[in-house]
């Protein structure tokens, strides 16, 4: 047989593993060693015992071998280490741009997607929020607490809570006086329902006496700094004592604002009314727990019905079951007291960033070592002539990326820990980070793997690819126009920038146009005081003056009357919630129909001071009891809403008994532009007043800043005095849109430099490419101008077609984000436009400063050859 | 001078007692021999390695061979510095016949 006349070799599988493992000048001399023992063995005792002769001698050399493969392999380590450095050494400046480019990009995209993390993680630590609904009625958030007898009656409910928010005046604990904080009153079942993490005090009995309060812990460090806080009192309002039972985690993640939980059922000790908690008050948030597996649909279909069963008298309404986790990113609730909202497209529109700008870090990192790269030619072809293979040189190059890369992502990450605080600060919200985290870690390592293999496998393959012998000649490369990867990377990168672009400039016009729209009222030159200490009433008067409603404060017109001494002051009024951020509602009965209305407390001054424009029938009168929480002025859009006939003549039921409407106000935006201006009234009930509202002369603010000042200490000398101005409380409606339109200018500064560093190691890597064609050119004739249009033509082109992608994305987005502003700006092609033309610019910029460079250098030393 | 592991004191001897006819399998035998337990192959190349590094040793090639597929033997044998300083002593003497 032909088979038996071909000696046996040794097992190939051993044989190829010995020559993998022996990495030595000598590799061949050494294997034939392993195959004489086979063949010794072979010709002594046959093959079987060769083969295993081989196998033994393979496996006790095994550790020897790793041995000798690792002091080989740190040998060329330590060279293609030399080589790394000496070539970061040769290009100082472009190895610094690129290394702190690329960390850059990284550090910026990490802390945008640290804030995208915390607005997703909002409400999700919550362990029973997918059990957690909240109840509503049509775009009604508050409801009256006569509903908690349906709740009772189906066994799908397991627990309720309702929550009334408050803000509260002042406070006091221990023997000093604090500012407001946002007091939540919750029925005991808040910590059944949702979970907090309790420091001190026990979930179980913290809300169990009526005058308990549960504690944030910062506010507990607040007021009452390192000492233990148990046990201690909490005086509201200089009359309502709470005593400390518990202290809890601050609640970052919860959608509804609180500094402090007190027992629901204190409220009507709270406010000075027994029956409170009965009125027919539509003021409470209401979250129900359901049972595991319990139909949310059927649910919500029976409690629809059993809830209007009791509304007697009253239009059948709708009621729907929420999700508690799909709360904080929906804004589309009439009001909503001391609940914080997030806004999904401005996640959409962050995350986006991020990722762009992250891409364009990596491209750029890319595009400048693949550019790099081939002036590594004659290194290459030395290499492969003196022996290595495509796997040698691959390994080289992804070395050597990673090393930058990793360089990079440790800058990046000491970035991030620099400017994390500065960061917290400008998006207004603390950031805390654990990461350990698998998503960091699984994050961080994926931008590593991108960008080392993307930059590294690139130039290695390709450079691999070439004959070295062309390579020594100094036969040029391919040049770069035609390569179609690195084509595409600056086009993505420019349509990247492009977008963020047109994304700033959209939101700038926005937030200009809210800056600059009238909201119907003045804003300028108002003072806002929170009242506290003397200036509100005492618990004693508070009841007896509650039931009749009818006395204006003493001590509030004693304070009114010395203002206004002054000439620089010149008008005061006193008011509920400031204008720009109502909230509180109440529930009017038309002839026999609800309708809730936004109510605004202040008296009858208001609209001198405030500068609203009456359209018809007279303000509240300071001489008119019946006025006192009986007469209402409501707003333009509440006068078909009501339905009243005549308008100032027919009675309807609200918060203090039978009222009329005297008047009409001109629209005005008593909330944010967020949202459209709705029915609102004005109505005058002094003992609810909270803040007073002080216009003071232009021409001398600071001396009427110093009257109101003095005037407070002689009237109320204990409590402390602060004031605000009227624009800025306004002005903090749109911090969330201020702080982006911030944030996105960063972003767009750093992206167009990013782009830019790109595009000038490329445009600087082509005119390199093209010296000698220029060079000829200009022996032939060519001027100066028709070289740099050459050379800057391409990519004008790339940055065009970039607009192709960039337009539609950002036109989308962009569209999003203005759906969320009842007032808003049109989106025209204008920011779109001035984007591109923009981009154009810096690139021709960029790249004119290689072009020019290369087409005014002498063509002599171009197309010498030596 | 430069310190020398175990190994490498034992694989020294060994070139020096093979006397020019030292290669790979020549000294796994020769130490095996005298050692007596089986060395590796494996076990030796990196104490020759080392000892080619440190200067003791010098390796050369022999002419290619038909048994080993056209492949060059690798000899090693002792440089000035590797060899002893008086070949005349005794004890020299007597530990190269032990080895």
């Amino acid at each position: 047989m032909i088979a038996a006349r071909i000696p046996p070799g040794p097992p190939g599988v051993i044989r190829r593993l010995i020559r993998f493992f022996l990495r030595h000048e000598d590799a061949g001399g050494r294997e034939a060693e392993f195959e004489e023992i086979f063949a010794e063995e072979a010709r002594a005792q046959g093959f079987n015992s060769a083969r295993r002769a081989y196998w033994i001698q393979f496996v006790l050399s095994l550790p020897g071998l790793i041995m000798n493969f690792i002091m080989w392999e740190a040998a060329m380590l330590k060279n293609y280490l030399t080589i790394a450095w000496r070539n970061i050494l040769k290009n100082k400046g472009i190895s610094f741009i690129n290394v702190a480019g690329l960390a850059l990009g990284i550090a910026c995209s990490l802390l945008i997607f640290l804030w995208v993390d915390g607005e997703m993680r909002t409400d999700k630590s919550q362990p029973r929020g997918d059990r957690i609904y909240r109840l509503e009625r049509g775009n009604w958030v508050h409801l009256p607490t006569s509903y908690r007898k349906a709740f009772e009656n189906f066994s799908e409910i397991e627990k309720f809570v309702q929550f009334d928010a408050w803000e509260t005046p002042i406070l006091r604990a221990g023997d000093k006086l604090f500012d407001s904080m946002k007091l939540v009153f919750a029925d005991d079942t808040v910590f059944v329902v949702f979970d907090f993490t309790f420091l001190r005090g026990n979930p179980r009995q913290a809300m169990t006496d009526p005058y308990s309060l549960v504690l944030a812990q910062s506010e507990a460090q607040r007021l009452f700094g390192s000492e233990d806080p148990m046990g201690k009192t909490v005086v509201f309002n200089n009359a309502f004592p709470f005593t400390v039972s518990g202290v809890v985690e601050d609640p970052h993640d919860f959608h509804i604002e609180w500094r402090a939980l007190a027992p629901f059922k204190s409220l009507p000790m709270f406010t000075g009314r027994p029956g409170f908690l009965d009125e027919r008050n539509d003021n409470y948030s209401t979250y129900l727990l359901l049972q595991p597996h319990a139909n949310v649909v059927s649910l919500t279909a029976k409690l629809t019905a059993a809830i209007n069963t009791t509304r007697r008298g009253e239009a059948p309404a709708l009621f729907q079951l929420r999700p508690f986790r799909d709360v904080y990113f929906n804004r589309e609730m009439y009001s909503e007291k001391g609940v914080r909202h997030g806004n999904m497209s401005l996640v959409i529109l962050f995350s986006a960033a991020a990722v762009l700008i992250l891409l364009i870090a990596c491209v750029n990192f890319i595009n400048l070592v693949t550019a790099r790269s081939s002036s590594r030619a004659k290194e290459i072809s030395i290499r492969k002539a003196a022996g290595a293979v495509r796997k040698n040189l691959l390994v080289q190059f992804l070395g050597e990326t990673s090393l930058t890369v990793l360089a990079a992502l440790i800058l990046a990450l000491v970035l991030v820990a620099a400017f994390l605080p500065s960061f917290a600060n400008l998006t207004g919200k603390p950031l805390d980070v654990d990461w350990t985290e698998g998503k960091w870690i699984g994050s961080i390592l994926l931008v590593f793997l991108f960008t080392a293999l993307a930059s590294g496998l690139g130039p290695a393959l390709y450079l691999s690819s070439l004959e070295p012998v062309a390579l020594m000649k100094g036969r040029s490369l391919r040049p770069a126009s035609r390569a179609p990867f690195r084509t595409i990377l600056t086009v993505f990168q420019f349509a990247a920038a492009t977008f963020l672009i047109a994304g700033a400039l959209v939101v700038l016009g926005q937030v200009d146009y809210l800056k600059a729209k009238g909201l119907g009222y003045d804003q300028e030159q108002l003072l806002l005081v929170p009242l506290k200490g003397e200036l509100t009433e005492k618990p004693q008067v508070l009841s007896a003056r509650l039931k009749d409603g009818k006395t204006f404060g003493e001590a509030k017109s004693v304070f009114k009357r010395r203002l206004l001494q002054n000439p620089d002051v010149r008008g005061v009024t006193f008011i509920g919630q400031s204008p720009g951020e109502l909230t509180s509602t109440n529930t009017w009965t038309v002839r026999g129909e609800k309708r809730p209305m936004i109510i605004m407390n202040a008296d009858p001054d208001v609209l001198d001071v405030l500068g609203l424009k009456l359209v018809d029938g007279r303000t509240l009168s300071w001489d008119m009891a019946s006025d006192m929480g009986l007469s209402y002025v409501v707003n333009e859009e509440a006068v078909p809403f009501l339905g009243l006939n005549p308008l100032f003549g027919e009675t309807f039921r609200a918060n203090f008994g039978p009222s009329r409407v005297v008047g009409i106000v001109k629209n005005f935006h008593f909330r944010s532009l967020h949202r459209k201006i709705g029915p609102m009234a004005i109505v005058w009930f002094d003992a609810w007043t909270s803040t007073a509202v002080i216009k003071v002369s232009g021409t001398n603010i600071a001396g009427a800043i110093a009257h109101v000042r003095k005037v407070w200490s002689e009237v109320n000398p204990q409590a402390p005095f602060s004031y605000t101005f009227m624009d800025e409380t306004v002005g903090k409606l749109y911090a969330a849109e201020i702080r982006l339109a911030r944030i996105l200018k960063v972003f767009v500064i750093l992206a167009v430099f990013l782009s830019c560093l790109g595009l000038f190691g490329l445009s600087a890597y082509v005119a390199g490419q093209k010296t000698k064609e220029i060079g000829i050119r200009k022996v032939l004739g060519a001027r100066t101008s028709k070289i740099v249009i050459l050379l800057s033509k391409d990519f004008s082109k790339w940055v065009l077609l970039a607009n192709l992608f960039a337009w539609p994305a950002a036109y989308y987005i962009t569209e999003k984000w203005l759906q969320g502003f009842a007032y808003r700006i049109r989106l025209g092609i204008g920011p779109f436009l001035l984007a591109s033309g923009f981009a154009l610019l810096v690139a021709l910029a960029t790249v004119s400063f290689q072009s020019v460079k290369a087409a005014t250098a002498n063509p002599v030393d171009a197309i010498r050859h030596e | 001078m430069k310190l020398l592991s175990r190994n490498e004191e034992i694989i020294l001897l060994a070139v020096w007692r093979l006397e020019g006819d030292a290669f790979g399998i020549s000294i796994r035998d020769q130490v095996s021999e005298a050692t007596g337990y089986q060395w590796s192959l494996g076990a030796i190349y990196v104490p020759l390695d080392k000892l080619t590094r440190k200067g003791y040793i010098a390796k050369s090639y022999s002419r290619p061979t038909a048994r080993r597929g056209g492949r060059s033997k690798v000899l090693y044998d002792l440089t000035a510095t590797g060899r002893p300083r008086d070949p005349g002593l005794p004890v020299e003497r007597h530990s190269r016949a032990r080895i």
